[in-house]
């Protein structure tokens, strides 16, 4: 039935459905930051939509195997119309709460507010203020449809520049302090009233993006081809963008100040948690939804080693058994212990596979958390209140209890689990992990010990996500239960999947657009898992196989069919001289 | 001696006997073949051998020890490789890798050697390498050339065949158990096979245990043929002796008419 509503109907019915969804939840009315000019988080999280679905149906698509473009202008009635109905379903929204009255709606949905209901009908009570809203969402589809249609070349800086806009707008907090650091002048770009852009700083940001995307699209080509010419200017370029990456890792955390290192170094925690699920889940899959148990067992071995304090009613006492450890003598040890908890988690579930393993891992990783908060371990965790004064690991005059320092220690801790993730993959050890992923009774037939390499799987994965809890404890330097719930688990999960599993630089993507995206727009901090839903709902349907999939080709593809072609030819005109002169045919029949 | 000796084997599943008592010896440079109707419990033969089954009775002797107990990699290790009746391949790694996978038991490269690039494990990847090549190439330029670093699933069907077939080969088996190798391989591909499986017993001077459907393969290739029903060895001998036996007919053609 769905099918016979017109499509452009039905894309507006789903954005005016998510209009409405987000206005009831409060992303709409409680956002009120402002991002450009007087214009607030909300208005533009409120527009997006309409806009959107204006886009999505404008743009060109195969219509039984023909790529079909619209005109402009017929992009632009299309996206009116999406609009149309975008409005109709909110002026319903508008209509019904001003029958029912605010205080009633706000019996369930608190976020609905006057305030939003201002925002919605900018201002005018009754028809007038629904009709208003009805053209504004006609409005912004149209706008949609208008970009949709557009040729790529325009279409696609069009969508980054808009993006970069509405990004930078809810960046002071990052883009002024790193401007200020360099010693340049920002209020042409933000407003001092509203720390928001102004309009000038806006429309010239848009600009600049929108000119260095169109060119690059343009010419990336023939820059890509001019740097491959040969293979010394290759080398040469790859050196130089290496040492781009590498000087931008070093300068960030200064540029950034220290309370957008300390995401990044929440960032780098999770790719440490990535790398390890990564190993276990992509590498060998094995699907364990339990490996908070590995942070856990990183962060209190690393507590109890390097000295930290048990919490108890009376103030701080030492754990029954206590080292003073320095953190880097202590580390190995913690890499031991988590991999010998891996051996032990692992062993029991070497006949498990698939959702069954899933449960019993699941089951483990909450053993750990109430083991480590139990009563009968209070002598040596801590119980529920946990520990506290967890050494910062010093160094000379280095103290990574500061956001820009630990900074460093994270980085350094990534680069050496990247590195340990990247030789195992192409290794003798990475093939059988992958060959026991696609067909284990396979891989066992064909010479790898699956015990061995179950187990190996656990025991490595365990020692890398330890390193996150160890500098878990090391960044926050205190530790109760609350820190190691499932979610940690879940979220380590998402990070491998949204990457593509088994896809080193996926982890690294995961990790930022799951923890550092979040982390820097703070305004939706409350509306985080919302997001993480969403993100994963659209991932999985748009593409299931992650940001960055883990299978080599992609540009290589183009030339494999070349040489496809190429070998073709050369077999087939073979195989006429052979089979001319064989005798080989003659018993087919 | 013999290289393989299965001795009165028993396999049931619930109340349906499998296997009752099966004796089969293979000789060291032969090429046996395994036929019988469908359910005379040939694959499970296999499956005892490389010791995906454990037998309820009997015992399995390759080079004169038993190897009833021992896991299937150990077995693997011991130089009985083997192919699956339905084509199992690792299908998202790339067709070297494949191959490469099979040189596992060979070699012995730690997660110490591959993440400090050891040059001995230098050393042994390269050697794993050129053993897997030498594996595909046996199938001359089927799964030569760019198809070594394309993924498994994009082969065609007979060559995921060969494919599995030279991820055996890459395990350097001295007994190889080919499981209906040519099912579902058009008529020349089944000529073109046939050739391969004399080819590995001459060049690579293989033992070859074969189950096989296809009777001019059967015909071709085969020094003995042992005809199967029910779990039990029913016929023995060249294959003029089996395919002329009078319980070999019965048991494909079914009874005369009783009375």
């Amino acid at each position: 039935m769905i099918r016979r509503i017109p499509r452009v109907v039905r894309a507006g019915l789903v954005a005016g459905i998510v209009s409405v969804y987000l206005c009831l939840v409060g992303v709409v009315g409680s956002l009120v930051t402002d991002v450009v000019g007087r214009i607030t988080v909300g208005r533009v999280v409120l527009s997006i939509p309409a806009i959107l679905a204006g886009l999505v149906v404008a743009r060109p698509r195969v219509v039984s195997g023909e790529l079909r473009r619209s005109s402009v202008w017929a992009g632009v009635s299309s996206g009116a119309i999406v609009g149309l109905t975008t409005g109709a379903l909110l002026a319903v929204f508008i209509g019904v709460v001003n029958l029912l009255g605010i205080e009633t709606i706000r019996n369930v949905f608190i976020a609905v507010k006057p305030d939003l209901m201002s925002l919605l009908t900018f201002g005018h009570a009754g028809v007038v203020g629904s009709v208003l809203r009805i053209v504004a969402e006609v409005a912004l589809g149209a706008v949609g449809g208008a970009i949709g249609a557009t040729p790529d070349r325009i279409r696609v800086p069009t969508v980054i520049a808009a993006t970069v806009v509405i990004s930078l707008g809810l960046l002071r907090r990052i883009v002024h302090p790193a401007l200020a650091q360099l010693g340049l002048r920002d209020d042409w770009l933000f407003s001092v009233v509203t720390l928001g852009l102004t309009w000038f700083g806006a429309v010239a940001v848009f600009v600049v993006a929108f000119v260095t995307t169109f060119a690059w699209r343009a010419n990336s080509a023939a820059i890509v081809a001019r740097t491959h010419r040969t293979p010394a200017t290759e080398r040469g370029v790859r050196l130089i963008v290496l040492a781009a990456i590498g000087g931008g890792l070093i300068a960030l955390p200064f540029l950034v100040g220290s309370i957008f290192s300390q995401i990044l170094g929440t960032v780098g925690i999770y790719v440490l948690l990535g790398l390890g699920l990564n190993i276990v889940v992509g590498y060998a899959g094995l699907l364990d939804l339990g490996y908070v148990a590995f942070f856990a067992v990183g962060a209190y071995t690393t507590a109890v080693l390097t000295g930290g304090s048990r919490v108890t009613t009376t103030g701080y006492a030492p754990p029954s058994f206590s080292l003073h450890l320095s953190f880097f003598v202590a580390i190995p040890i913690v890499v031991v212990v988590a991999a010998l908890v891996g051996l032990l988690i692992g062993a029991p579930v070497l006949r498990l596979r698939g959702d069954y393993l899933a449960i019993v891992t699941l089951g483990f990783g909450e053993i750990a958390r109430v083991l480590f908060s139990s009563d009968w371990l209070k002598g040596a965790f801590g119980g529920t209140q946990g520990m506290t004064a967890i050494p910062a690991a010093p160094i000379g005059n280095l103290n990574f209890r500061d956001t820009q320092h630990f900074y460093f220690l994270v980085l350094a801790f990534c680069l050496i689990a990247l590195y340990i993730s990247w030789r195992l993959a192409d290794s003798r050890v990475g093939r059988a992990w992958n060959a026991m992923r696609e067909d284990e009774q396979v891989a066992e037939a064909v010479g790898v010990s699956t015990v061995r390499y179950k187990l190996l799987a656990f025991a490595m994965g365990g020692a890398i996500g330890s390193l996150g809890g160890a500098l878990f404890a090391v960044q926050v330097g205190a530790l109760n239960n609350a820190s190691f719930m499932l979610l940690v688990s879940i979220t380590a999960l998402a990070v491998v999947i949204l990457g593509g599993m088994g896809s080193i630089p996926g982890v690294i993507v995961g990790a930022l657009v799951l923890i550092g995206i979040p982390g820097v727009f703070s305004e939706f901090e409350q509306y985080r898992l919302l997001l993480y839903g969403a993100v994963l709902m659209a991932i999985m349907i748009l593409r299931p196989q992650g940001l960055i999939p883990n299978i080599r080709r992609s540009q290589e593809l183009e030339e494999e069919d070349v040489a496809q072609d190429k070998w073709a030819e050369a077999v087939t005109s073979d195989e006429h001289a052979a089979s001319a002169a064989s005798p080989l045919g003659e018993g087919a029949g | 001696m013999n290289l393989l000796e299965v001795r009165g084997v028993s396999k049931h599943f619930g109340g349906l006997y499998a296997l009752s008592g099966l004796d089969v010896e293979v000789e060291e440079g032969e090429i046996l073949s395994i036929i019988g109707p469908n359910g005379a419990g040939k694959s499970t033969v296999f499956n005892v051998i490389t010791g995906l089954y454990t037998p309820d009775d009997g015992n399995v002797v390759f080079r004169g020890e038993s190897i009833v107990g021992l896991t299937p990699n150990q077995i693997t290790r011991l130089g009985i490789a083997r192919t699956f009746q339905t084509v199992h391949l690792f299908p998202n790694m790339t067709v070297l890798e494949n191959a490469m996978v099979g040189q596992h038991c060979r070699s012995r490269t730690t997660i110490f050697g591959a993440v400090f690039l050891t040059p001995s494990m230098r050393r042994e990847e390269r050697s794993i390498r050129e053993h897997a090549e030498r594996a595909l190439g046996f199938f001359g330029r089927r799964l030569a050339g760019y198809r070594q670093d394309q993924p498994a699933f994009s082969l065609s069907y007979a060559n995921r065949r060969r494919l599995e077939m030279a991820r055996a080969l890459a395990t350097e088996p001295t007994l190889l158990l080919l499981d209906e190798p040519t099912a579902g391989m058009n008529p020349r591909e089944t000529l073109e096979l046939r050739d391969h499986i004399v080819r590995m017993r001459d060049e690579l001077g293989l033992t070859i245990l074969l189950i096989e459907h296809d009777m001019r393969v059967v015909k071709g290739v085969s020094d003995r043929v042992v005809a199967c029903d029910y779990g039990q060895k029913i016929a023995e001998g060249s294959y003029e002796e089996v395919a002329n036996d009078e319980h070999v007919i019965e048991a494909y053609l079914g009874t005369k008419a009783a009375g």
